[in-house]
């Protein structure tokens, strides 16, 4: 055991304290940056030397950088999250919906169908005016307006989920290009012998983001492959294999609406549609598929029974210029978009005196035919009988508020879940400052030690040297 | 626990963010007094405000209904009133001939000519016009319902009119039921006598021209007959109208207990929100001064 020998465990102090502050110095620069893990330095005993039937330490070796990380939890977590951004997601674009029907202090199709109810009762006070019967073509026509705007603004916002979706999917293929990169990048470094800390973090972070898109899964195989798979089952990232997801559009005629649906590139014949669980995708096309085309549907149902029960009643009628069979508003063949074709008859269009008011001939008085059709706001015809028009869009008014309010329900839960998995995530790998600080001192003082200890080597060479003089 | 830096700013922005989310929810609450102001505030109460809204809205037009059925039923109880004026003048002049007939023809000639004058504001009351409607034509509103000699131009229709959800008031007498122009054959079986008001002056008017007294004496039995119809019609749109009234009182009733469903589902409670906006306050600050307390220190700042 020589003096160099001493001068080298010092030398080992002092290059494994720097290397374990550098680490602090890369911990405290990230303090706050999100998913960043924290990183520590191991270190283990340099190779013993025998002397003498003595075993001596050569001071310490930097085996590894490591980082202080729970997979299990980092799963839960993006489990988690998946669940969160399909809520956020959901909360954001119902409450766009909502701002279409919501009237409570404002004018809307339901205060305009009130109206025109009323309008024809205040018909049935004088039937014999024109100016009533100008105000009512005015108020229809008000109502009218409001069925457009409703249908267009569903319809428009429809197609904005529709290129949300499209920008999603798209998102999702480059995430998956990248994350294959990070994938070759982590296994040649692996290889290499060293610990990729920072492109772990970097996948996970990626992971995450894909996660807020779809619901995804990771496995990793004994032989180092990261594998992520859909909904469980379908890889798309498969050892070597990355796959690729599109959306086709179609346009049915029937309907008059857009469908969209999500396939992959291996399986072009089988919509992904139903599959996906979780992730913003999933709350978009929840909300299309089921909500707005509910109400679409159901806008449309409305606007047709409307149509074709006041035409029933006010064919029968007769006007001011003592003639009948005339149609109230277009008679419309099919309930399908019929909020959008929904518009007076062109007899009414131009002259409003062929509103009818009464059921006999040569009776200017008569008002019974206003009556009836004011009668229609109360009588059950919607819904196979079972609500009356007012009923029935107030139900779709509701239906809105009801999903959003289960819906905020549900992502305060998950919130509170994933913050808490959070939490428990930083409790682990996030940084505190206070720590790290005091592991700096710590090291700083061995750091010194050290270099004491090549110096007190150093001063034993030069005193040996001295000897002669 | 290990707190790190992120747990403790994570912290921080969630308590900061729910307070203000809160404050901001009962700031509009204060702002404009109402407890909900989106669909989803509360699916329920939502919905049944909206439903009191519509019911309110058709309160009004019934109102407004029940406004012109009064104005109708009043016009034409005023019409009868006068009818039964313009009756009793004439039983006057024909008792007045069948007691003591005058032998002079020209003194003849002007009381015929006094009840000529009767008939036609008995006429005129028929041809009565609320606006540009007559009201006693049935549904023939645009003409008057009756000639001068008296034909009856109108129909038999009934107007109805809608003063509550489902009750329907008739608001006109066509004027073929006042005057009795149409079947006033003396009907013997049920001891209903129906005499038509044109006819009687007719022949009352010739009757006295012709100084006959006892055709003047049977003319008073069907003048007398005349005025009870009207008093009796009178009576029905009495009752009428008293039908209205308290329907009317209902549907008023009715539109104040809705509009107070309406303030108490729909209104803020003021003294609440003031309360829960100094409650929340409270916590705000105070989530602000321990966050203040969190990042102040760290450990390097005592190394200085």
């Amino acid at each position: 055991m020589g003096i160099p020998d001493l001068t080298r465990t010092g030398q080992s102090g002092l290059f494994n304290s720097k290397a374990a502050m550098t680490t602090i110095g890369h911990n405290i620069t990230h303090a706050n940056r999100e998913g960043y893990s924290r990183q520590r330095v191991l270190a283990q005993p340099s190779e013993t030397v025998m002397l003498a039937h003595h075993t001596f330490g050569t001071g310490t070796k930097t085996s590894r950088v490591e980082r202080v990380h729970n997979p299990y939890l980092q799963n839960q977590l993006n489990e988690a999250y998946q669940g969160l951004t399909c809520f956020e997601e959901k909360d954001f674009i119902l409450k766009q919906i909502e701002v279409f029907f919501n009237e409570l202090h404002q004018e809307g199709l339901s205060q305009c169908i009130s109206q025109f109810f009323n309008e024809f009762r205040k018909l049935s006070q004088q039937p014999e005016s024109l100016v009533l019967r100008n105000s009512i073509r005015e108020s229809t026509q008000v109502m009218i307006a409001h069925f457009h705007r409703l249908r267009k603004e569903l319809n428009q916002f429809i197609n904005q989920i529709d290129k949300k979706i499209e920008g999603l999917v798209e998102e999702a293929n480059q995430i998956f290009l990248d994350i294959m990169e990070l994938n070759e990048k982590i296994k040649n470094s692996e290889q290499m012998g060293s610990v990729p800390n920072d492109l772990l973090d970097q996948r996970e972070l990626m992971l995450k983001k894909l996660s807020s898109i779809l619901d995804v899964t990771v496995n990793e195989d004994p032989s180092g492959n990261f594998n992520i798979y859909f909904n469980g089952r379908i890889p798309l990232i498969f050892e070597k294999y990355t796959e690729k997801l599109f959306i086709e559009k179609s346009y049915s005629e029937s309907k008059g609406e857009n469908c969209i649906d999500l396939y992959s590139h291996s399986h072009p014949q089988e919509s992904l549609n139903p599959f996906i669980q979780g992730g913003k995708l999933r709350a978009l096309f929840e909300v299309r598929d089921q909500l707005s085309h509910d109400l679409l549907g159901r806008l449309d149902d409305l606007a047709y029974q409307f149509i074709s029960h006041v035409n029933a009643l006010h064919i029968h009628g007769v006007n001011l210029i003592n003639t009948d069979q005339i149609n109230y508003f277009k008679p419309l063949l099919k309930k399908e978009r019929a909020a959008e074709l929904i518009s007076l008859s062109e007899d009414v269009q131009l002259n409003s005196s062929l509103i009818a008011s009464g059921l006999d001939f040569d009776a200017p008085g008569d008002n019974r035919l206003a009556i009836a059709i004011s009668r229609l706001q109360s009588e059950k015809m919607m819904g196979e009988n079972y609500f009356t028009m007012d009923e029935w869009y107030h139900s779709m008014m509701h239906d809105v508020g009801l999903a959003i309010a289960n819906n905020e329900f549900q992502l305060n839960r998950q919130k509170d879940m994933f913050i808490q998995l959070n939490h428990l995530r930083d409790q682990i790998s996030g940084v505190s400052i206070d720590e790290e600080t005091t592991h700096l001192i710590q090291l700083q003082h061995i750091y010194d030690a050290s270099a004491k200890l090549v110096q007190v080597a150093d001063e034993l060479i030069k005193a040996i040297l001295n000897l002669n003089a | 626990m290990r707190i790190s830096e992120n747990t403790y700013h994570s912290r921080i922005q969630e308590n900061i963010a729910q307070s203000k989310e809160k404050l901001g929810q009962l700031q509009l609450q204060l702002s404009n007094l109402k407890k909900f102001n989106t669909l989803s505030d509360c699916p329920s109460n939502v919905f049944k405000l909206l439903e009191l809204k519509t019911e309110q809205f058709k309160g009004e037009q019934f109102q407004m209904n029940a406004h012109l059925a009064y104005n109708f039923l009043t016009h034409t109880d005023h019409t009868l009133a006068s009818l039964s004026e313009i009756l009793i003048q004439a039983k006057e002049i024909a008792i007045s001939q069948a007691n003591a007939p005058t032998f002079q023809l020209s003194t003849r000639s002007l009381i015929v000519e006094e009840l000529n004058q009767l008939l036609n504001q008995a006429l005129s009351l028929a041809n009565l016009r609320i606006g540009d409607r007559y009201i006693l034509g049935g549904f023939k509103t645009q003409s008057p319902p009756f000639q001068t000699d008296g034909t009856y131009c109108g129909d038999q229709g009934l107007m109805n009119l809608e003063i509550s959800n489902g009750i329907f008031i008739i608001i006109n007498i066509p004027g073929s039921e006042i005057f009795n122009v149409l079947n006033c054959q003396k009907d013997t079986e049920n001891e209903i006598q129906k005499v038509n008001f044109f006819e009687i002056f007719e022949i009352l008017k010739t009757a006295i021209f012709n100084g006959e007294w006892k055709v003047i004496r049977d003319c008073l039995d069907d003048l007398e007959i005349l005025y009870h119809q009207i008093i009796a019609t009178r009576a029905k749109i009495g009752s009428k109208l008293q039908n209205l009234n308290a329907t009317c009182q209902t549907e008023k009733r009715q539109c104040l207990t809705q509009a107070a469903l309406a303030a108490s589902l729909g209104e803020a409670d003021l003294a609440h929100v003031v309360s829960e906006i100094g409650k929340e306050e409270a916590t705000f600050h105070s989530a602000l001064a321990s966050s203040k307390k969190f990042i102040q220190p760290h450990f390097i700042d005592f190394l200085k």
